[in-house]
């Protein structure tokens, strides 16, 4: 039995077609027969039909795999950026809401403008701001490339004892990318100075308002609950967060980090008992914090807060180290990541042996992606409590 | 569905109502069905990019597309499951087509796919064989192991790995037509024996 060479000789007239929806919902195509697909699909209600039956059977293949959960840290992030997310689900669209090209075309099974060549990636990429983060650029951990689990710089490397004493002979503290030192202190905010929103205000949610992200009070309000019962503690937190340089002329990227923070401890918290170590730029309590780590057991999870966007070749790397003597001795390099975003982000760092029961955490900053034998440039230290 | 959530408030709420909640900003329902589905979600988003950290991201995607736009799904048109483990393939495939990395584990698949090309059930799939488990588990593989093998090769190197076609038809040594043509073909068989032995418990489908 011989197979069939070209599917217009075998399959018929329409049999091309065919072919190319099937591959369409396997999303297989080559970019050519995509772009030539996407423009006979809106037309051809056949094709829309074997498109949406092969969905159930893509659908039906995910079974075929085991279920896996992910970590706790994904829904932590998922709801971190939910309450980052600047409107309204379900609200009238934003003039710069992608306009869906062939609006006549209907994905049976919802997704939006199949008729696009990419279909899908516009919807799925679509950032509701400008989040440099969003998609896979903020993969930056050191992890082995994708598929790729062979020994590479993941794993903390066991190097020699970096040599801190010669080179950073009392842990300089260097100037963190921002500086804010520099800048005049900012004035607290004296209330929440929300722009102008045609929501009406809910009294029973005060707390929230510090926090509400113009259209999206309710929710918000929520995410702080978890964590945060009184205004006091956000008045608190909001005007902590105010010597952050860059964000002080942004009092919707305060509320909004505010709200993820909170959002974020509380999930990253909430599974059981973990550390929380406060990084500063000199290891002492400061209202300026560089990341908030979270530790359980030897996993770690990096609340980036201020470290400010890596640039170049820079790397930031997380230490362990004893902090409790008159210079920090056993510096050890755990993991490297990179930073794309200018404020806020949570980051899952993965499980090491040598997390657990650290006596104290630093990030450094390093160039070139290279396991750092020493730190080049520290630029947060803090204890785990 | 198979995994109820320990959500009180959302446990008996049906998938396309929770889908609805979203739309008046409630993430309580976002949650719901996240716990829901987030395991098939990141199972499929892992095998596709092979890497968690990755599949993290796909997955927090979708989820983030979703809460952005909740009509992207029609309860009308199928179920809830079906939709986002499509829309989870599709951004995985775009992702790991995207991803520069992904070239050098490109590689490393095309050693994978001879579990594929081999004949026989045994071999699929190629490492988690004792996973496999669960009533649709075993009707996808049923399935699948029911395919003639370039049938069964063409659909696993495209939905597993994420290959194009002519990827597909480069490691293989077959040409392109007859790829798109044992893709078609095992397709539709493939859709007749999930029908055939159609798990009678499942939803989702219309």
């Amino acid at each position: 039995m011989s197979e069939p060479i070209d599917p217009r000789e075998q399959l018929g007239e329409h049999g091309e077609w065919d072919a190319l929806a099937v591959a369409w919902a396997l999303s297989a195509l080559d970019p050519e027969d995509e772009e030539r697909f996407a423009e006979h699909l809106p037309g051809c209600t056949r094709c829309t039909a074997t498109v949406r039956e092969s969905l159930y059977t893509v659908a039906d293949l995910a079974y075929g795999l085991p279920d896996e959960a992910p970590p706790p840290s994904l829904k932590a992030r998922l709801i971190a950026a939910v309450a980052a997310e600047p409107r309204t689900p379900g609200a009238a669209p934003e003039p710069e809401a992608p306009v869906e090209p062939e609006p006549e075309q209907e994905w049976p099974l919802g997704e939006p403008h199949p008729g696009s060549p990419g279909y899908g990636i516009d919807w799925f990429a679509r950032p509701a701001r400008p989040e440099p983060g969003a998609d896979q650029r903020e993969l930056g951990i050191h992890q082995p490339p994708v598929g790729e689990r062979r020994p590479g710089p993941q794993p903390a490397p066991a190097v020699d004892e970096p040599a801190i004493e010669t080179r950073r002979p009392d842990l300089p503290i260097a100037r963190p990318p921002q500086p804010t030192a520099d800048h005049p202190p900012q004035p607290p905010p004296a209330g929440p100075t929300r722009p102008p929103s045609t929501e009406e205000p809910h009294a029973d949610e005060e707390s929230a308002e510090v926090v509400s992200l113009g259209g999206r009070r309710r929710r918000v309000a929520r995410w702080v609950g978890i964590g945060v019962a009184a205004a006091a503690v956000v008045a608190l937190i909001a005007g902590l967060l105010v010597s952050n340089v860059h964000l002080r002329d942004q009092k919707d990227d305060l509320r909004r980090v505010v709200a993820q923070r909170e959002a974020a401890i509380a999930q990253l918290t909430a599974n059981g008992p973990a550390k929380v170590a406060a990084l500063t730029a000199d290891g002492q309590p400061s209202p300026d914090r560089r990341a908030t780590l979270v530790v359980r057991g030897d996993h770690i999870e990096i609340i980036v807060e201020s470290l400010g966007p890596t640039t170049g070749n820079e790397t930031y790397w997380l230490w362990t180290l004893r902090c409790d003597t008159p210079k920090p001795t056993d510096l050890k390099p755990i993991r490297g990541f990179t930073v794309t975003q200018s404020d806020f982000s949570v980051r899952d760092i993965g499980s090491d042996p040598g997390v657990a029961g650290a006596p104290c955490f630093a990030i450094s900053s390093e160039e070139g992606t290279a396991t750092p034998k020493a730190p080049r440039q520290v630029v947060a230290v803090g204890q785990p409590r | 569905m198979e995994r109820p959530p320990a959500l009180p408030p959302e446990a008996d709420v049906s998938d396309g109502l929770l889908v609805r909640r979203l739309t008046d900003g409630d993430n309580g329902a976002l949650e719901a069905l996240y716990d829901r589905y987030v395991r098939p979600a990141f199972a499929l988003a892992r095998r596709i990019t092979g890497n968690a950290a990755f599949a993290e991201e796909v997955v927090q995607e979708v989820f983030l597309a979703l809460w952005r736009d909740p009509a992207k799904y029609d309860p009308q048109r199928g179920g809830f499951p079906s939709w986002l483990l499509a829309a989870t393939h599709h951004k995985a495939v775009d992702a790991v087509r995207r991803e520069q990395s992904v070239r050098s584990r490109r590689a490393s698949l095309a050693e994978e796919a001879h579990y594929y090309t081999a004949a026989g059930a045994s071999d699929l799939p190629p490492v988690e064989d004792a996973a496999w488990a669960g009533l649709r588990g075993e009707r996808v593989r049923a399935a699948l192991s029911a395919l003639p093998s370039p049938q069964r090769e063409a659909i696993v190197l495209a939905y597993y790995a994420g290959y194009t076609q002519s990827e597909i038809a480069e490691r293989t040594g077959a040409p392109l037509g007859t790829v798109k043509t044992r893709m078609l073909a095992g397709m539709r068989r493939l859709r007749l024996l999930l029908d055939e032995v159609a798990d009678p418990t499942e939803g989702g489908r219309p």
